[in-house]
């Protein structure tokens, strides 16, 4: 009885999140008047309209999410994997090298992770502005990669500590150069974990919103959440509900997209940084 | 992390190469850390300890900025909400993570359900706020998805929105929002446990609850701390969607609805007048205080005997 | 979406000693489209050595006063050859992106917003330079100086601690109480509190609880009539907090705050903005106290809506309260700023210049629906009363909220007076509780601001 009755909110509890995904996609077809008074409809006055893409076509033009999800993807893509560059052989001779100390440096970095952003953000933007780095996707690439480097060096060690040591110990014995070893033999056997922190960083840093408002000043460097959180401000004043939904919808469904390709990778690389 | 004892100083040759490049390959790294994070944190203490309005040079004023600190009302509020986030958001969270734990286990349909509540975790945090902003408005005639099913139920609808209410709607959409993914740690490590030992209890009669508190519970234990340490991290900066969710989105939500994240911003960058960089770095700094605290705390309930199974 | 216009109301009223420059030839607005396509007008200033401008904008693109100021820019190039680039940043920019760039190299020549939110942000930090000189510059039709009333240009509001301009306006801005005129038929504006009162009947008073700016509307309005242009902001400065109970025509307006508030709709601070002036447009709420760009928000919102529905604008003033002495209309500009880090201040000064010539401006009452300062432009028939009000000679002009938004940079409003005002018009606070509330909230703020 009591297991009928978890099942039953268990599965009232997942309809409700693909409820939500629904709406999301229907209302960004819609006008006002259908989002509101028929929420669970389907869309139909644009289609009727012979203009469904309307609220998409407004989003991508008018407010510039065109332009932002090229400067996203770009940015995201560069600093996902320049985060993953600089990650990877910093876990890998922490995790492996056994060098004395190495335990404590990586609690070191470790502490990183729970740094909230803010505490650090104002000697980050006067330091930054000194550079000329403000209001610059270089300046904030920079940030991205930096701030990603503890939770992904965590991240990899747990990778690394997974893999055998005996191809890499054969490799030696038949005279490779410890670098050629790392790259040829250990990179290709952890690809999973590096694929997978490739992965999560991307995902963050594309929802990533408080640092692209303080850093970015200038509409050619608005990144999609950025150019969301300025559009929503708009989209009140002009009723523009439509093109919101939609400008909402082409921030996640991207990573939609990404996550039915990759829902068991994610998932698993997130709980194996959580449980290592 | 089953222990890798240090090594002996030189087993192989080919240890001893590796060790050269202990540098080179982590310096990249620790720069970086140092640099963008280490050594801004400590700028963030030292600024505390003045007023500075971000040109010209800073004046030290020792304490002042704490004291300024605890005679403001919206400090406060926003010292309670953050501590209301972690506090009453973390139990809410775990207490739903617990139960969904108990009943996914053996589920045929256990890991599409996982996918489908992990899901709103890669949403943009703005999104959801948004999101959350239509569904709960309070509009006769024209409700949220919410106030429409209270109605529907033939409940009076309510105002969700109204600042005294807000914050615990947000808490409600947060633990929303991320027991999915605290589900999914924990199914992992349940999913680790051997079938066997629920066989058993199943056979001795247990019922759900029991096999939780006898089985589950004691060899998830660890991953239990690690969550709750990942749950204190993260709610101890939440931003985006009190500032969406709470306010009309273009300026700050009402005061009483703040976090410690949205004081530092308001008084940093926010700000429409002069900033204060030192009394936001001085709120900086009661928010590491305050994680290093809570963390240190939950580790050292958690701490026990490790479970070899 | 059919608009008239009412040319030449500016002719009939010359208030507050301006010397009105006289619409000789009647001129009449072009229609939104019709504008976009006239002829560029000359420029009267070209800059001598700048070849390129940075503008901010508080607007957006899409916006219609966004199209307008984009079309100005374009004739500007056009007719002196200086590129302007223009970032469309929103209306909290100034907050997020402009004030943090004051120290750092990325900053625009050009911004706009209020005044108060100018002063507040960037004056107080230094921000700004003098444009007394701007004045002086030509438009393209006579100078600066005579195509602004003194009304517009020669007040507090727009000037920094030395005297100096700080800005130079563009668009005007009141507030007033909006209603449908075909659905009060016979109305007559409320002369008395009482009057007031009796048209307001059943919770039919719209309002955007979470904005506090627009909350604090009631009881500002009416304690401007009693304690007159700059009391509040001074009962605000008090660091003893001890004017809010001295002076009894706070209480007064509180008692009259807490009456309006008992007309408010269910859930008026339930909603997100703009929900709730978006259910007074659909006709749920009668009545909806808003600033002059209530009708443009609410027409765009019934037609985007799709259905249908149109609004008859209205809109009249509040009534003198019983022993009030101070006629009061409230007013709001939104003003040009420059830089005082501007590389190109004189490719500024002369696109402001520029955007006021009369054609240009034209596009803010034409496209935007907007009210601005020249007195030979027509008006929109929407904000025909509003303009009538706001150029009655017996009424004097005061500030928005008296300014108390950008007391001590916004703190203020936001940690004492907002949340007391939510409170009243809650009802958790009794007017004489809310009165003593302001004393000790405004004394305890003003000791923690040392």
């Amino acid at each position: 009885m009591l297991r009928l009755v978890g099942r039953a909110a268990v599965w009232l509890f997942t309809g409700l999140n693909v409820l939500l995904l629904y709406w999301l996609v229907a209302a960004s077809f819609k006008t006002p008047l259908e989002i509101f008074r028929d929420p669970f409809g389907l869309p139909y006055t644009w289609f009727a309209r012979g203009n469904p893409f309307r609220n998409y076509l407004y989003a991508w033009n008018q407010a510039e999410f065109g332009h932002a999800f090229l400067v996203t993807v770009v940015l995201v893509a560069a600093a996902s994997a320049s985060i993953v560059l600089v990650s990877a052989p910093a876990a890998y001779a922490l995790s492996r090298f056994g060098v004395r100390g190495s335990g404590p440096l990586t609690g070191f970095l470790a502490i990183g992770m729970g740094v909230p952003m803010q505490t650090v953000i104002i000697p980050l933007f006067v330091g930054l502005a000194e550079l000329g780095l403000t209001n610059s996707l270089l300046g904030l690439y920079v940030l991205y990669v930096a701030l990603s480097v503890p939770f992904t060096v965590f991240l990899l060690t747990g990778f690394f500590r997974t893999l055998p040591e005996e191809t890499e110990e054969a490799a030696a014995l038949d005279g490779a150069s410890p670098l050629r070893t790392f790259v040829s033999i250990t990179l290709p056997l952890a690809r999973g974990g590096l694929v997978t922190a490739l992965i999560l960083n991307a995902i963050g840093l594309w929802n990533e919103t408080l640092l692209a408002i303080v850093f970015i000043q200038e509409n050619s460097g608005f990144t999609l959440a950025r150019a969301l959180f300025t559009f929503y401000g708009a989209a009140t004043y002009q009723s523009e509900y439509g093109g919101l939904i939609a400008g909402v919808a082409i921030v996640v469904l991207p990573m939609l997209a990404l996550y039915l390709l990759l829902a068991r990778r994610i998932i698993t690389g997130l709980t194996l940084g959580a449980g290592k | 992390m089953a222990g890798r004892r240090a090594l002996p100083a030189d087993v192989t040759p080919h240890l001893r190469n590796r060790r050269r490049l202990f540098w080179p390959f982590t310096l990249p790294a620790i720069a970086l850390y140092v640099v963008f994070l280490v050594g801004p944190a400590v700028a963030t203490v030292v600024l505390g300890f003045t007023r500075w309005s971000g040109a010209g040079p800073a004046t030290f004023v020792g304490l002042e900025q704490y004291g300024r600190l605890l005679g403001s009302e919206s400090f406060r509020d926003a010292f309670v909400n953050t501590l209301g986030y972690i506090v009453v958001g973390g139990a809410g969270t775990f207490v739903f993570a617990f139960l969904f734990t108990m009943v996914l286990r053996g589920m045929r349909a256990s890991k599409t359900v996982r996918a489908i509540l992990f899901f709103p975790n890669i949403v943009a945090p703005v999104a959801l706020g948004m999101f959350f902003g239509f569904v709960f408005k309070y509009n006769p005639g024209r409700q949220g998805l919410a106030n429409f099913l209270l109605e529907s139920l033939g409940l009076p609808a309510a105002g969700f929105l109204r600042p005294e209410n807000v914050t615990w709607v947000v808490i409600g959409a947060l633990v929303w929002a991320s027991a999915g993914f605290y589900i999914t740690i924990m199914m992992a490590a349940v999913d680790r446990i051997p079938p066997y030992l629920y066989e058993d209890a199943e056979l001795c009669g247990a019922s759900p609850w029991q096999q939780f508190r006898a089985v589950t519970l004691p060899l998830t234990w660890d991953v239990v701390g690690i969550a709750g340490v990942l749950w204190t991290i993260g709610a101890v900066k939440i931003f985006e969607m009190v500032f969406v969710l709470a306010g009309p989105g273009t300026y700050l939500p009402p005061s009483r609805t703040w976090t410690l994240a949205i004081y530092v911003y308001d008084r940093s960058f926010g700000a429409q007048g002069t900033p204060e960089y030192g009394t936001a770095c001085a709120c900086a700094v009661v928010m590491i205080v305050l994680v290093t605290v809570l963390v240190t705390a939950l580790r050292r309930v958690m701490r026990r005997e490790r479970l070899e199974y | 979406m059919r608009r008239t216009y009412l040319a030449g109301l500016a002719l009939a009223l010359t208030a507050c000693g301006a010397q009105a420059t006289p619409a000789e030839d009647e001129f009449s607005l072009p229609t939104a489209a019709a504008y976009f396509t006239t002829a560029c007008p000359e420029a009267g200033t070209k800059p001598a050595t700048d070849k390129e401008l940075t503008y901010w904008s508080m607007w957006t693109k899409d916006e219609p006063q966004g199209k307008v100021l984009r079309y100005a820019a374009d004739c500007f190039t056009k007719k002196t050859g200086v590129k302007v680039t223009i970032q469309w940043l929103g209306r909290a920019y100034l907050r997020q992106n402009l004030l943090p760039a004051l120290n750092t190299d990325t900053v625009p020549d050009l911004f706009d917003q209020d005044l108060t939110n100018i002063k507040a942000a960037i004056v107080s930090a230094g921000g700004t330079r003098a444009l007394d000189d701007v004045l002086g510059l030509k438009t393209g039709d006579g100078t600066v100086r005579d195509v602004l009333p003194a009304a517009y240009r020669d007040t507090p509001a727009i000037k920094d601690d030395a005297g100096k301009l700080f800005a130079v306006p563009y668009i005007v801005m009141g507030n007033a109480w909006w209603y449908d005129k075909k659905k009060v038929p016979g109305f007559k504006a409320p002369r008395t509190m009482d009057e007031l009162y009796a048209l307001l009947g059943d919770r039919s008073v719209a309002l955007d609880g979470d904005i506090g700016y627009y909350a604090a509307w009631y009881f500002d309005q009416l304690a401007a009539r009693y304690v007159g242009p700059g009391g509040l902001a001074r009962a605000a400065q008090d660091p003893t907090g001890q004017l809010w109970k001295s002076d009894p025509g706070f209480l007064k307006a509180a008692e009259h705050t807490a009456r309006i508030a008992s007309h408010l709709v269910d859930g008026w601070d339930a909603g997100k903005f703009p929900q709730i002036q978006q259910r007074w447009a659909d006709g749920d709420a009668a009545y909806l106290f808003m600033g002059s760009w209530g009708p443009t928000e609410t027409r765009e919102y019934l037609a985007k809506q799709g259905g249908g529905q149109s609004i008859d604008y209205g809109s009249f003033q509040f009534p003198m309260p019983d022993g009030a002495t101070h006629d009061v209309v409230e007013v709001q500009q939104i003003a040009f700023g420059v830089t005082a880090k501007a590389r190109h201040p004189e490719a500024a000064k002369a696109f402001i210049a520029y955007f006021l010539t009369r054609d240009l401006l034209a596009g803010m009452p034409a496209v935007a629906d907007s009210l601005t300062p020249r007195r030979d432009l027509p008006v929109p028939s929407d904000l025909a009363d509003l303009k009538a009000a706001l150029e009655d000679p017996a009424k004097k002009h005061t500030l928005f909220m008296d300014g108390l938004d950008g007391v001590a940079g916004g703190k203020f409003a936001e940690q004492v007076f907002f949340p007391a005002d939510n409170d009243l018009l809650k009802g958790k606070l009794t007017p004489a509780a809310f009165v003593d509330r302001l004393a000790t909230a405004t004394a305890a703020f003003w000791k923690t601001q040392g």
